[in-house]
């Protein structure tokens, strides 16, 4: 079947965003300003098509695109460009667009991942105006969160902050190998006393049913998170930056990790125990390990930490921009999935909340945000911890936003 | 926090931290309490979550052992409504109260109070942006015109910009304040119950001061489009592809081998409306058309669908859903004729009998009413019902009335003409039947809700709406212009914000090349 249009403009849109990444990593490493203009060229070419696909999509489906989870993300996508585009040009840091175009690429090929056949009929619930509020306030929300994420995530990686000047950086995997080693040994030791099983633990607490081929990724994923853990501890004695370095590492697994995990999973590749309410940890599992190779892969094309270290970036002007972006996506987020969301809920349902999992999930990244906002504007948090923060608010945006596949729920659209 | 002094506002974070309050109302006034408690209810939220997902309700109810009991200690099957969720939710409130207590006079302090004259702990200031120029003040002051001046001397002037975003925190804590007051009146109380009807039935029930009379109900299917899925020759179900030609659709047919083949069929072999999950998605609206009743009279009419629920005295009616496995088959006919034979007499005549109009039987006291059809008779525990919208079985009642007061209704049957005894010496046969024609209807389910504390919520939300954009999209600028003495020197500009300050920096920075490009 021919490919739609506004699907092949998607399409486009990925390309130029990603030449356009490619160009501006090139300007990072020889700063020549003819390779800014090309870039914001790029994006140009690529934003102009990816607007233009979100109107054909709309033509042709006769009602706003917002209904399934690829237009979401798509939506999020365009907003996180058109986010980052008004921070570079405030800010007229092309570092900026140089950095935060892998999240945009990383949403896109996310929305690559979902059925993208469109929704031609709008079931009764969805035909309502405040559908069009509701979810395009929250996806634009959710764009400026991931700008954040993702300026949250060079800061960790690349920034310089006075402490810094100074400061021993040699990224040794040495720490992490250990606990590669010294974890199971403490799990087989564990597990020899006690008699008990991660596995069966967790069937004891749960009294769910047991996931056959699903445990040992269960289990997998428990050990590497523990490794994870261990390793955060041999690591103590290194400097602030280098536990910077490795956090944004770590964080870059994670989502990388979550990415290669989609893609497993709709080739086929790995199938989760169906039906059963522990596949969420399956899934856990999988982006664990997963993940854990993104680790090693992020760490070896960094240069063994090389790179970043190189790159001389300010960490003021890093922390100040996920701030605004934050300060951008937070209304917006609160107005759309929230209040918008509520007062929808209450005509089309009868009730302004039903405790459905994506409302909690979105309560919960709300609370999270309200307490990065007020720890920074009232305790003055600033730098490493509100970057942590950002990127743990936006891994917590995903899992609620897929959290669908796991929970069902009342908003099981797409 | 500060104390309303634009000075201890605009350099509080460079400022050791105030001792620690001591006191029950202190504490709950303290951001790190109100945060934690959001951090602890948006924690529980998820685990309810998580244990609703493991645990239906009426499974946890079942369950034995020691985390079940725990669990249901703890109210994990409505967990909230329990009394812990509301415990939190109240003291949420409460703490939000009195931060709300707390800053409402700093804030008035601040947007009443004039600035201090004094500027001398401008140089101790290490947060602010601080800029030198050579300018005359009217050329600075029109270049600043979008600044207000809160102090004009000699030596210094203090404007200020986005003052107005100052009552954004209050504005936006207040809303939250009556949101979860409104969540926590709500949980309290209410109605929520299901009432269901076929078209003709009055839905009431005890406490609501009015009726719904249910004029008619009615499923609309979209029409045929790709994507869909279909019923097709009543036999299988695939998936619309597309269009091949006018009249004609290919339709993917999905083999139980995973095996996917693509077969063109006419649009008439091709039903979207079937018995079964798959056309839910075909639906494009169902909605009943209701009269209001109140002490029997009729003083509204509306139709109620989703998003459209009918609210009267505090009551809402939705249109949750409707039951399509238990549908009611009306049938309705012009006339009849009815054959009327007395077998002993050899005398047969013919009588046309319209519905529910009651006719005399020739040469007899009694008389005949022709009532209700069934297109599909079958006889069941609850009596006579149809089974289908088919005629397939027609039967029609016949209610005979005698001068003495008998009553007495017979089911007649079209195709099986067997000559009924009726009362008296005459048997009776339905020869022909006109204008038939039946429907299928299906039972409405409404959801009544009552619930307290919604306006209370609907202010929050207009209160917070207004809090967040003043606080996020109003940005408090603060400039100290200190003028040289007696024009000797530069002008030094200060400019003090407590967000976003290398922003603040750049718009100074662009004043400067500005004027001295204007120079």
């Amino acid at each position: 079947m021919a490919t739609p249009l506004d699907v092949q403009l998607f399409w486009v849109a990925f390309w130029c965003y990603l030449v356009g990444w490619f160009v501006f990593s090139l300007w990072l490493a020889i700063k020549k300003p003819l390779l800014t203009t090309v870039g914001s060229l790029l994006y140009v070419l690529g934003f102009v098509p990816q607007t233009v696909a979100f109107g054909v999509r709309w033509a042709n489906t006769g009602h706003f695109p917002m209904s399934n989870m690829y237009e979401y993300l798509a939506v999020m996508s365009w907003m996180a460009v058109l986010t980052f585009g008004i921070l570079t040009w405030r800010y007229r840091q092309w570092v900026i667009s140089a950095l935060i175009t892998p999240i945009v690429v990383m949403l896109m090929v996310a929305a690559s991942l979902l059925p993208k056949e469109p929704s031609m009929q709008l079931m009764p619930a969805l035909q309502s105006y405040w559908l069009y509020i509701h979810v395009s306030l929250a996806s634009i929300g959710a764009g400026a969160f991931a700008v954040a994420a993702a300026v949250s995530m060079i800061f960790l990686l690349v920034a310089k902050e006075k402490e810094d000047a100074n400061a021993d950086f040699h990224p040794s995997l040495r720490p992490a190998l250990q606990a590669l080693v010294y974890v199971p040994l403490a799990i087989v030791i564990v597990a020899l006393v006690s008699g008990l099983l991660a596995q069966q633990s967790a069937m004891v607490f749960f009294g769910a049913p047991s996931p056959r081929g699903g445990g040992a990724l269960i289990l997998l994923g428990l050990y590497l998170l523990i490794c994870g853990f261990v390793w955060g501890r041999l690591a103590r004695g290194r400097s602030l930056a280098e536990k910077r370095y490795w956090t944004g590492i770590g964080f870059l697994g994670l989502f990388g990790g979550a990415l290669i995990s989609g893609v497993l999973l709709k080739s086929g590749s790995v199938v989760l125990t169906e039906n059963s309410p522990l596949r969420l940890f399956e899934f856990f599992g999988l982006v664990l390990i997963c993940g854990t190779v993104v680790v090693f892969l992020s760490h070896a094309l960094l240069g063994f930490g090389r790179i970043p270290w190189k790159l001389k970036l300010e960490g003021k002007l890093l922390d100040e921009v996920n701030y605004r972006a934050v300060t951008l996506g937070y209304p917006l987020y609160t107005l759309g999935a929230l209040f918008a969301g509520a007062i929808w809920a209450e005509t089309a349902w009868g009730s302004f909340w039903s405790w459905d999992p994506k409302e909690v999930g979105a309560l919960i990244i709300w609370v999270f945000y309200s307490a990065f906002l007020h720890a920074r504007y009232q305790r003055g948090w600033s730098g490493t911890r509100t970057a942590l923060l950002s990127l743990t608010g936006f891994a917590m945006m995903m899992l609620s936003f897929f959290g669908n596949y796991f929970f069902g729920g009342l908003h099981a659209y797409g | 926090m500060t104390n309303g002094n634009l000075q201890s506002y605009l350099t509080e974070r460079e400022s050791e931290p105030a001792p620690k309050k001591r006191g029950l109302w202190a504490m709950l006034s303290t951001m790190k309490f109100a945060i934690w408690t959001l951090i602890v209810l948006g924690a529980l939220s998820l685990a309810a979550m998580i244990v609703g997902e493991l645990y239906a309700p009426e499974a946890l109810r079942r369950a034995q052992g020691f985390g079940p009991d725990l669990l249901r200690v703890l109210r994990m099957d409505d967990p909230f409504r329990s009394w812990w969720y509301r415990l939190l939710l109240g003291i949420l409130c409460l703490s939000l109260f009195a931060c709300i207590l707390e800053r409402t006079p700093i804030v008035w302090r601040l947007w009443t109070k004039k600035p201090s004259s004094d500027a001398s702990w401008l140089r101790s200031v290490r947060s602010g942006v601080v800029r030198t120029v050579n300018s005359s003040r009217s050329e600075l002051e029109s270049r600043l015109h979008r600044f207000r001046w809160r102090l004009k001397s000699d030596a210094l002037w203090i404007g200020e910009r986005g003052r107005i975003g100052l009552w954004g925190p209050l504005f936006t804590h207040s809303g939250m304040l009556l949101i979860g007051l409104g969540a926590l009146v709500g949980s309290f109380g209410g109605t929520n119950t299901r009432l269901g009807g076929f078209a003709g039935d009055v839905v009431e029930m005890p406490g609501m001061p009015f009726a719904v009379r249910i004029d008619s109900f009615r499923v609309v299917y979209y029409p045929l489009q790709p994507g869909q899925w279909v019923m097709v020759d009543e036999a299988w179900v695939g998936k619309l592809a597309r269009q091949a030609s006018s009249g004609r659709w290919q339709v993917r047919r999905m083999g139980r081998d995973e095996s996917e083949e693509v077969v063109t069929v006419a649009a008439d072999r091709i039903r979207n409306r079937f018995a079964s999950e798959m056309d839910r998605a075909n639906i494009k609206r169902y909605s009943a058309f209701v009269t209001v009743l109140e002490d029997g009279q009729e003083v509204l009419r509306q139709e109620i669908a989703v998003n459209s629920p009918l609210r009267r005295a505090g009551f809402r009616l939705y249109q949750s859903s409707y039951d399509p496995d238990h549908p009611r088959f009306v049938a309705s006919y012009d006339s009849l004729h009815l054959q009327v034979s007395d077998s002993a007499a050899g005398i047969t005549d013919t009588i046309t009998l319209l519905p529910s109009v009651e006719v005399a039987v020739p040469r007899d006291t009694v008389k005949v009413t022709a009532g209700e059809l069934l297109p599909h008779f079958k006889l069941g525990q609850q009596g006579a019902y149809s089974e289908s919208e088919e005629f397939i079985n027609p039967a029609v009642q016949l209610v005979f009335r005698g001068a003495s007061g008998f009553e007495k209704p017979r089911w007649i049957f079209l195709k099986f003409p067997s000559h009924e005894t009726g009362p008296g010496r005459y048997a009776y046969r339905i020869t022909s039947l006109h204008g038939e024609r039946a429907t299928t209807e299906l039972m409405t389910i409404f959801e009544v809700r009552r619930s307290h504390g919604g306006a209370l919520l609907w202010l929050g939300f207009v209160f917070a709406t207004i809090g967040l954009l003043l606080s996020f999209y109003v940005v408090h600028r603060v400039l100290y212009v200190e003028w040289p003495a007696a024009g000797q020197g530069e002008t030094r500009l200060t400019g003090l914000s407590r967000k976003t300050i290398r922003l603040y920096e750049r718009e100074l920075d662009s004043l400067i090349e500005n004027l001295r490009a204007s120079a």
